[in-house]
């Protein structure tokens, strides 16, 4: 059904350009004037002291004050939950001695509050934040040369390149949107991230398949321009029914999956979309636009 | 290969699988909790127990390798990081540093002084490995008391005796501490003497600072003098920590109580006073008792550390998550409840889309979680919410496969070819995108598996494997389907 629509995707790849274009921009600007993405203490080092205060009458000014009184900063946030009353507390790594930074805190909050609940306590020190940190630029980097390689080796150099600024693009989308939210960098987004990429690839390469196909007769390969258009429109299907089940189950993820796994569900759907839209608007045109610089030797396959 | 023998593998297959899942349903459902605490001790602690109680507990643990693990995550429980104290370190010998091979040496016989620790505290399934040149982990599941275990295994084991310096510290007074408990002024304190805090329970059992006391700066006796430690309880029936000294160690007792006559003893655990007798004459036994308002657990916990001795380098902590056991049951609730809803989406999408077939695709996909939940309980794998994730994200991706080859059969059909054909050739043309399209998510969650990260790995992995096995449920297991339904059917216009 979606097959039969014609989209003149290609020929309006300029207003793809712009959209993405701003997107990323501002993202950047964005990051710029805040020194930087807001890091989680896996990247920034850092304790965390994450307690169920079961008084649900106590207001989150009360436990920044009790913060406050060891001393150790004011950095305090509510956790949103319709049922429980819960905090994270967060202050600075030490050199060491982290284990007595949050015992302090712990007894700080037992003399004030009572009885509480610790649901979870994080200590990350310095060194391992800077190797956690360090890994993380290396592997991202091994991640797309490998990209690169396969993607190369299955179809050629160019679908490669376009392939790898496909995913570079949905990755800046995704960074320009969790700072423009606020939200903090730590493993869990880092694991999304990687997983966008691996999901924005399998998209893309389901077209460049279509479009590798579709080249193989040289009257096709003519008429460039419209084979990679058309090839687009033969996989608007699956591209959307594939997204939509995805979107589906992340959905979910997102509404029921509890706390802890709603920001990575949430930096997941961006990637999502931002993949799918990627696969369709941006690959495929940087492909033509490639060709338009250097045509293609018509490989007899 | 021919249809019987392809029906034949799939059933090996599925046969497997049923047999790894089975084990994790027995485990969790069937055992009971006391149970499978019991089966997670090792041999010499279950001695006491009558024959066919241990012969249930053996077949258990056997099971056991063939589950499903919680991670710490899920059932709560400590993950701790432990590095050398290196700062510490140089104070104490004076600038001197060791070399690499004396730490790793150093590290060795801390594991063996963990190992013995955490063995004897009867937690289950501890893991203690390496990570690096010079990092210990240590993981602790299960924990339902994180705070214990953590000091069973923090506890340095310093044990030391000191006096007290009783002019200075009756000269201490209120007004020379800040806020904060801290001495503001440190010139009363004499080069001889340093200044210690006796640590006392407040109403809450945590144990806070209770007074400033000035020691003597000369250690009269440590930890390496302690032939024996055990737990007694006094006349009033409250618990105490008495240990034995070794002959060295009770010469030195005996001259330190001999010379000392009247003053008080401070006893110094890791740092903190915990109790400070008067010493009224001379001990000659070598038998010291240690009271501090301690729990009966606490006793133990306190002997154990005493009797594993102390570590030979000061250690710090590197990393630590700890998890309360509340955290993790809601994070498992949370995670099946996210998984059923989407997979229900899914299944319901495929149907009113695809019909009959979409119920083809269906059918794989719950094929697709079985094998997989099958395969990670040979793996006697350890999942994590993570892990959960990556089953989730499985679910959206598994139906992939199935939309590619039913849109690449729509299309054959449109040029007109027969049903059978059809069939055959949207396979054969899906394949190889199918392939492609997976092999690149494999190189993504390939990398991310390296991650060191415990919970991402197992991210990566339930990904991996979701996939490789998503490509024989969605191909093979479907294309038996397809080709079972047209012929035993007779259809002449497929339902797709």
């Amino acid at each position: 059904m979606l097959s039969s629509l014609n989209l003149k995707i290609i020929q309006y790849r300029k207003f793809t350009y712009i959209l993405s274009a701003v997107i990323i921009f501002s993202g950047i600007i964005n990051i710029a004037i805040h020194k930087g993405l807001k890091m989680g203490i896996d990247f920034a080092g850092g304790n965390i002291v994450q307690v169920d205060l079961l008084d649900k009458g106590i207001e989150i000014g009360e436990v920044r004050g009790v913060l406050i009184s060891t001393g150790y900063g004011n950095n305090v946030r509510k956790i949103e939950d319709p049922v429980k009353n819960t905090y994270i507390l967060r202050t600075l790594t030490h050199e060491k001695d982290n284990d007595k930074v949050i015992e302090d805190i712990k007894s700080a909050l037992t003399y004030r509050f009572g009885n509480v609940i610790f649901e979870r306590i994080d200590i990350v020190g310095p060194r391992i934040s800077k190797y956690l940190l360090r890994t993380s630029y290396l592997i991202g980097i091994v991640a797309l040369a490998l990209i690169l390689l396969y993607t190369t080796f299955r179809f050629r150099f160019r679908f490669g390149v376009a392939a790898i600024c496909a995913l570079v693009h949905d990755v800046l989308i995704v960074l320009s949107l969790i700072s423009f939210l606020g939200k903090e960098m730590d493993t869990f987004i880092l694991a999304a991230v990687l997983t966008i990429i691996g999901y924005s690839l399998n998209d893309t390469i389901v077209i460049f398949d279509r479009i590798r196909e579709n080249l193989k007769t040289s009257k096709a390969y003519e008429n460039y321009e419209v084979t990679v258009n058309t090839s687009i429109n033969q996989s608007l299907s699956r591209t959307v029914i594939t997204s939509m089940t995805t979107l589906l189950v992340l959905l979910s993820l997102y509404i029921f999956g509890g706390n802890t796994m709603k920001d990575f569900a949430f930096a997941l759907i961006v990637g999502v979309i931002a993949g799918t839209y990627s696969s369709m608007f941006i690959a495929s045109a940087l492909v033509v636009e490639w060709h338009r610089w250097k045509p293609e030797k018509v490989k007899k396959v | 290969m021919n249809k019987t023998f392809r029906i034949v593998i799939v059933l090996i297959v599925i046969g497997i699988a049923v047999w790894g899942f089975s084990s994790t349903y027995i485990w969790y459902f069937r055992y009971t909790k006391e149970d499978r605490e019991l089966a997670n001790l090792t041999s010499e602690k279950l001695v006491d127990y009558p024959d066919e109680k241990r012969l249930k507990i053996k077949e258990m643990k056997k099971l056991r390798t063939r589950i499903i693990n919680l991670g710490l995550d899920l059932q709560g429980g400590i993950y701790m990081v432990l590095e050398p104290d290196y700062e510490e370190m140089k104070k104490r010998s004076g600038g001197i540093e060791l070399t690499q091979d004396e730490i790793k040496d150093a590290m060795r016989r801390v594991i063996e002084i963990l190992r013995n620790r955490v063995d004897k505290f009867g937690v289950s399934e501890p893991t203690i490995t390496t990570q690096g040149e010079d990092r210990i982990v240590v993981e602790l599941p299960g924990s339902k008391d994180p705070d214990r275990a953590k000091n069973v295994v923090m506890g340095r084991g310093l044990l030391e005796f000191l006096i007290v310096d009783e002019d200075t510290s009756s000269n201490l007074r209120r007004d020379m501490f800040d806020d904060n408990g801290n001495l503001i002024d440190s010139s009363i304190i004499s080069e001889t003497s340093m200044l210690s805090y006796l640590w006392v329970k407040n109403e809450f059992d945590v144990r806070e600072r209770q007074r400033a006391v000035v020691l003597i700066n000369e250690v009269l006796l440590d930890g390496s003098s302690i032939k024996r430690a055990q737990v007694q309880t006094d006349q009033f029936g409250k618990p105490e920590v008495v240990f034995s000294l070794n002959t060295g160690g009770a010469k030195k007792f005996l001259r330190l109580t001999e010379e000392n006559v009247g003053k008080s003893l401070a006893i110094v655990l890791d740092g903190k006073i915990l109790s400070m007798p008067l010493i009224r004459e001379r001990i000659p036994g070598g038998q010291v008792r240690i009271t501090g308002d301690f729990t009966m657990k606490e006793a133990q916990d306190q002997a154990l550390v005493l009797r594993a001795g102390a570590f030979p380098v000061p250690l710090q902590i590197a990393e630590q998550r700890t998890i309360g056991p509340s955290l993790g049951e809601d994070s498992i609730e949370a995670g099946i409840k996210a998984a059923i809803i989407g997979a229900i989406g899914v299944v319901l999408f495929m149907l009113i889309y695809y019909k009959l077939s979409g119920f083809i695709a269906d059918i794989a996909l719950a094929l697709n979680i079985f094998l997989l939940l099958g395969a990670l309980a040979w793996l006697n794998f350890t999942l994590t919410l993570p892990g959960i994730a990556g089953m989730i994200l499985t679910v959206g991706m598994a139906v992939d496969a199935n939309v590619i080859i039913f849109e690449r059969i729509k299309e054959e059909i449109r040029t007109g070819k027969t049903v059978t054909a059809s069939i055959q050739s949207g396979y054969e043309k899906a394949f190889r995108t199918i392939l492609d399209a997976n092999m690149t998510t494999l190189i993504a969650t390939f990398v991310l598996s390296q991650f060191g990260s415990g919970p991402i790995k197992g991210f990566a992995i339930t990904l991996s494997i979701g996939i490789v096995v998503n490509m024989f449920a969605s191909i093979f297991v479907t294309k038996l389907l397809f080709s079972m339904g047209v012929d035993i059917f007779r259809v002449k216009k497929l339902s797709i």
